[in-house]
């Protein structure tokens, strides 16, 4: 056991006395880590304000200019039969006026309307989860109703603003591949550099009887540590990033009356950042050091 | 532990290094092993120390024949070897006591037992003053020192030094000599490569000869 305790102290001493070159390591894989964090960071929370709309999948049917209140209340529980359909809600035109002027504070403005312009409507919302296709189907049968003026899919943007968060998610996860796979061969280099360096020593640990895991042991933690201090500054630059940008999006998120704020970093997720530097570090390490030991024989 | 080489040649290129070598060493024996430079003593340490294979013939080791041993056993296998190399092989980044309790540290002893260990294999021979020095503060006899200090720490089964008088005076060299009879009246089977022929036929132990690569003299019981 002590070895891995002074492996560990030792490898650590050695970084912090080269403390330029290990802090360029560890920037180095912070970038890598903290790049494709940002992005998914972004993406989640994307995906949070969709997730806001409870129903997505919503069809509103406007009914035609001429049709009463017995025409569309018809309508209705016609509409209602309809294993597709889950909830059926009917919205009364003059009732629609009047929220509408409420809200837009048009009250004045609209009462002197002669008519009102809006239509009875309808609003839909499907027992399951529809297909897109199915969803157009369905908005297709019910638009031949003849009381029908048009029916507006609500969540096409959505489905089509879904499909594009999922295109993205798979770019950044192939951006986040290349980088770590980029901080793999880094670290690797930083590594090697370290076996070459102290290639007396193994030499001699070779002739004693020490074991691969043995000589391996110091380039591991050297791997961990590097790897788990790549993180900590991936943390460092996420933070700073979502800092940066706070005050730009707090505004935005105001405009839309919304009281979505950007969630930050959590720290689960800060210590899953600096755990995953810590496994690169310590799979570049233990590709590197065994390749190079295996190399390294007593003459 | 027991040596045996059963017809062993090593071959290079164009020289053979060793040719057709049948060795016995009984376990708890201690052997010397002479001959002009290029004879093949540092052939038959290689070879025992499994730093080279045999071109032909069989190796055995307390009946186990080396050929057996492959490629991520070999360190298992040198931890009942301790060597006392010819240039010392000293790590000269650490203290005198961290270079002894290598092999220790190597074989997974606790912190406790190494400590003690240590400094008993120091105190045998003389050093145990200069725990906390550096190697390269200490003249070429004191390394050789360390150097056997840490071959014996581990309490190995078979001792086996190269030219450990190499560079040493004949005081000096006699002294050296006593600490390996020392381990050999303890059990430890000890090879000694050595061309001080003087100092080592003074001793009453078995002289096996090599000239040109063959046995010639003293290779039976």
């Amino acid at each position: 056991m002590w070895h891995h305790r002074q492996s560990a102290t030792d490898s650590l001493f050695r970084l912090l006395a080269a403390p330029l070159s290990s802090f360029m390591t560890c920037l180095a894989m912070g970038v890598a880590l903290a790049l494709p964090a940002v992005l998914l960071l972004a993406l989640s929370n994307l995906s949070q304000v969709v997730d806001r709309f409870d129903d997505p999948a919503r069809l509103s049917v406007l009914l035609s200019e001429d049709a009463d209140v017995e025409t569309a209340q018809r309508l209705r529980d016609r509409l209602a039969q309809r294993d597709e359909l889950a909830t059926v809600v009917w919205i009364d035109r003059d009732i629609a006026l009047a929220t509408f002027a409420n809200d837009m504070g048009l009250s004045t403005l609209l009462s002197q309307l002669e008519i009102n312009p809006l239509p009875h409507t309808l609003a839909l919302t499907p027992r399951y989860e529809l297909s897109a296709a199915a969803l157009e189907v369905l908005a297709a049968d019910i638009a031949r109703e003849p009381e029908v003026a048009e029916v507006v899919l609500d969540s096409r943007w959505l489905a089509r603003f879904t499909a594009m968060l999922a295109v993205a998610e798979r770019v950044i996860w192939l951006i986040g591949g290349l980088t770590g796979l980029g901080a793999i061969l880094v670290l690797g280099n930083i590594v090697h550099l370290g076996v070459e360096a102290r290639r007396a020593e193994i030499v001699v640990v070779k002739l004693i009887g020490g074991s691969p895991q043995y000589a391996r042991r110091p380039f591991l933690y050297t791997g961990l540590w590097l790897g788990v201090a790549g993180g900590l500054l991936s943390v460092v630059m996420v933070s700073a990033v979502t800092l940066w940008l706070d005050p730009v999006l707090r505004p935005l998120t105001a405009l839309y009356d919304s009281d979505w704020a950007f969630r930050p970093l959590s720290l689960v997720q800060a210590a899953q950042l600096m755990l995953i530097g810590g496994a690169i570090g310590l799979v570049s390490a233990w590709q590197s050091s065994s390749r190079h030991l295996d190399q390294i024989e007593p003459r | 532990m027991s040596v045996r080489f059963d017809r062993v040649s090593r071959r290079f290129q164009q020289r053979d290094a060793l040719r057709d070598v049948s060795v016995d060493i009984e376990s708890g024996e201690m052997v010397f092993l002479t001959g002009h430079s290029g004879a093949g003593k540092s052939t038959f340490l290689r070879l025992l120390m499994l730093l080279d294979r045999p071109s032909s013939g069989q190796i055995w080791v307390d009946g186990q024949s080396l050929e057996k041993i492959k490629r991520r056993a070999i360190a298992g296998y040198r931890r009942n070897l301790g060597v006392v190399f010819q240039d010392h092989q000293l790590l000269f980044d650490r203290s005198v006591f961290d270079n002894v309790a290598l092999p220790l540290q190597i074989a997974g002893f606790s912190i406790r037992d190494t400590q003690r260990r240590v400094r008993a294999a120091l105190d045998k021979v003389g050093l145990l003053d200069r725990e906390r020095a550096n190697p390269s503060a200490l003249s070429g006899g004191e390394q050789q020192r360390v150097g056997i200090a840490r071959a014996v720490v581990a309490r190995p089964k078979i001792l086996i030094a190269d030219e450990p008088t190499g560079n040493l005076d004949p005081q000096l060299s006699g002294e050296i000599m006593k600490l390996f009879e020392a381990f050999h009246r303890v059990g430890v089977t000890v090879v000694v490569a050595s061309h001080d022929l003087a100092l080592i036929s003074r001793l009453r132990h078995r002289i096996i000869t090599l000239d040109g690569g063959r046995i010639a003299s003293g290779g039976g019981l």
